[in-house]
């Protein structure tokens, strides 16, 4: 045991060798990610995007809903977060063609009226193929709208009845009635209310924290990840360098055994990696205002993130007969894994046939891991860290196989 | 005492040694002497336990190295060719790191790297980092890790290839007078000079094959070459050649007018050849000496020059 933490303290000392090295790779990350970041938008007053722009084409005239959701999206309160256009179609699509807005929404003809009868009816989205992430956001916000639409409809689907045969007989509804729904919504609203509560809570909550950062940490967290990926792929290059060097003989001419030497190895590069996690995440916080509720869970996470990292390199240079190769296919896989588990591009944003490979990327794991943990979603956090934990366990089976392998052709 | 019995390795199709044999005994220097490709890295691989032999023994002290690895690692040390150690670190740094590896407690690695920090004149240097030093201070500490254990046998492998002459005369002194007492040595080299100065018996390796050994003396008694002495002064052809020198161990080799060579079996008789040109009223300027060296010797036995490798 001894000799382990020697010869990793040794090699810990060794890794601060070169820091203009070191700070290099931890700028990269910070500057690469809060160039993304104020690209989206994140440099704005409270770190909000910019507004999303979206043209708006209702055929449905006169119709009462259709009226009341476009009012509603181009109010006061929405402009400051939705810039809305409300245009013909030929127009919208000319704006969508010239980039000018991120999506289109298409009330069609009948609109309130099929509502109002029950009967099915749609709203068209059309997105904006040349963007990724405004899209999406227009696609859950009317996901959100549908949702709200059929709640509204399933709960008031009484007075809707009223204003329906109203606008039927093309009537004014009489004063009584008016006040017997005016009653009638207000003790729904009233009983509502309790059951809303905690879940408005909620939503202001996370709207607080989140706000602005989801961004930050997607970025910050990928991008970081993807270096500290170089950096293990680099410190565990050294050590098939020294395979062809006489000082690994030299070690084993000592009483320093093959699996003690390896063990060594990695427990050096975990620590140093971790080392790194921990200025990176400093900095996410200072700069990017990145939180989270569990100290525990961050230091948990990111031990694991490094050893997961220095397994992934210790895999590599298991594979490896050369340092050529190593370096090759460390490239390569750095490349890959950060490519399909979203630390360059954002999963969504891939090819829908690449995007279910996510999950053999072990990035992907991490930077969802730190997602999770900054967005409070702790359900998905565990799952994971669970993940990483397992491919961990194996990598760290099948790396120590093949390198130690390597090793004992080394010396007798 | 180290016995090596008839060696005998291949790789491939190349047979790298050919059967060597010699023993080396405590408190000894033995050189092994010979250009690229004779087979000595190999024959220190396989007695330093990193390969294994295709035949042939080993023993120290009555016991096989091979059936006893771990045992046998523990009583040598090594000094390879090449620098092997970390130059991020500092020199204590390595020598604590190779210290503990070797099993020595904190404290007795602390010792030992603050004495052969010093004894290696290292020890202004302690807190450098090794990429700071130059050619010969990583040279030094290169040996000092070779001995942090203290071991039993030494392994030095061309121990000061490029590096300065100065450097070069500083590590040999330190190998005679420090440590040649304590340990039994074998010492590769390609400088003659240093074979000459260090080793007390040497091995002439070529091919695979010794094909000389015992001390300098003996190697230089089995090569028969004949000292010889040029004298420079006024002489005359038939005053020199009518002299008697006494014994059938001269012979007059070369004469112009203002030199003569003589060739002399024993070195012994040369005061009597100069008390002899004296009494004939002979005038003598200067007398030069060539004894036969290990590079004719060398150049005898493997028909190679050992600079040329």
């Amino acid at each position: 045991m001894r000799k382990i933490v020697r010869l990793a303290i040794s090699d810990y000392k060794r890794r601060w060798n070169k820091p203009v090295l070191i700070l290099l790779y931890i700028f990269t990350p910070v500057v690469l990610s809060l160039i993304m970041w104020l690209a989206f938008g994140g440099a704005g007053k409270n770190h909000d995007f910019a507004p999303l722009r979206i043209a708006v084409v209702n055929k449905d005239k006169d119709g009462l809903l259709s009226e009341f959701m476009v009012n509603a999206l181009n109010n006061e309160k929405t402009k400051k977060h939705i810039k809305t256009f409300i245009v013909t179609e030929e127009k919208a699509r000319e704006m969508i063609n010239h980039r000018k807005v991120s999506g289109i929404i298409i009330f069609p003809e009948g609109f309130s009226k099929d509502i109002l009868n029950e009967k099915k009816t749609e709203i068209t989205l059309i997105k904006n193929p040349t963007e990724t992430i405004y899209p999406l956001i227009a696609e859950t916000g009317l996901d959100l709208v549908k949702d709200g639409t059929n709640y509204f409809l399933a709960i008031f689907h009484d007075e809707i009845g009223v204003i329906r045969q109203a606008v039927e007989k093309d009537e004014k509804i009489n004063s009584v009635t008016l006040t017997s729904m005016y009653n009638n919504i207000g003790d729904k609203i009233t009983r509502l209310t309790p059951l809303f509560t905690d879940k408005k809570i909620v939503v202001e909550d996370i709207k607080k924290k989140k706000k602005g950062t989801s961004l930050a940490i997607y970025f910050f967290a990928g991008m970081s990840f993807f270096f500290m990926f170089f950096i293990s792929n680099a410190i565990l290059l050294d050590m098939v360098k020294e395979r062809n060097k006489f000082i690994i003989k030299r070690l084993f001419l000592s009483e320093l055994k093959k699996k003690e030497y390896y063990f060594a190895r990695l427990v050096s590069t975990v620590v140093f990696i971790f080392t790194i996690e921990l200025v990176l995440a400093v900095t996410g916080r200072l700069l990017f205002g990145i939180k989270v509720d569990s100290l525990f869970w961050l230091f948990a996470a990111l031990v694991i993130s490094a050893l997961l990292l220095s397994l992934c390199s210790a895999f590599i240079m298991g594979i490896s007969r050369n340092e050529k190769q190593a370096h090759n296919y460390g490239m390569i896989f750095v490349f890959l894994f950060a490519i399909l588990g979203g630390s360059l591009i954002p999963v969504s944003a891939l090819p829908a046939a690449v995007r279910g490979l996510s999950v053999i990327s072990p990035l992907y794991y991490m930077t969802e891991s730190m997602i999770s943990l900054s967005t409070h979603d702790m359900d998905r956090f565990f799952q994971v860290l669970k993940i990483a934990t397992i491919i961990a366990a194996g990598l760290f089976v099948i790396s120590w196989f093949l390198n130690i392998k390597k090793l004992k052709k080394i010396v007798r | 005492m180290l016995t090596v019995e008839n060696i005998k390795k291949s790789f491939g199709t190349v047979q790298a040694l050919k059967g060597i044999s010699f023993e080396v005994n405590k408190g000894e220097i033995f050189g092994l002497l010979g250009p690229n490709g004779a087979g000595k890295t190999t024959a220190l691989s396989i007695l330093t336990s990193l390969i294994d032999p295709d035949s042939g023994s080993v023993f120290y002290d009555g016991e096989n190295i091979f059936s006893h690895p771990a045992w046998w690692r523990k009583k040598i040390g090594v000094v390879p060719q090449e620098i092997a150690f970390y130059e991020e670190l500092t020199a204590r740094d390595n020598l604590l790191l190779w210290g503990a590896l070797y099993g020595l407690s904190d404290k007795e690695a602390r010792e030992r790297a603050g004495y052969l920090l010093q004894l290696m004149g290292l020890g202004s240097k302690e807190k450098a980092k090794v990429s700071e030093f130059s050619g010969g201070m990583k040279r030094r500490l290169n040996i000092a890790l070779g001995i942090v254990h203290k071991p039993e046998v030494l392994f030095l492998d061309e121990p000061t290839v490029g590096i300065d002459v100065q450097a070069r005369v500083n590590i040999r002194e330190l190998l005679r007078n420090f440590i040649h007492e304590e340990m039994a040595i074998i010492y590769t080299t390609h400088q003659l000079e240093e074979a000459e100065e260090l080793c007390d018996r040497l091995a002439i390796m070529d091919e695979g094959e010794i094909r000389a050994q015992g001390t300098l003396k003996e190697l230089i008694a089995q090569l028969g070459e004949e000292t010889e002495v040029e004298f420079t002064g006024d002489f005359e052809e038939e005053t020199v050649r009518s002299l008697e020198f006494g014994t059938t161990n001269v012979r007059l080799s070369r004469f112009s007018g203002d030199s003569i060579l003589l060739e002399v079996k024993e070195e012994e008789i040369i005061p009597d050849i100069v008390e002899l040109f004296m009494k004939n009223d002979v005038t003598i300027n200067t007398m030069d000496i060539k004894r036969p060296n290990l590079e004719t010797l060398f150049l005898k036995l493997t028909g190679k020059n050992l600079r040329e490798g």
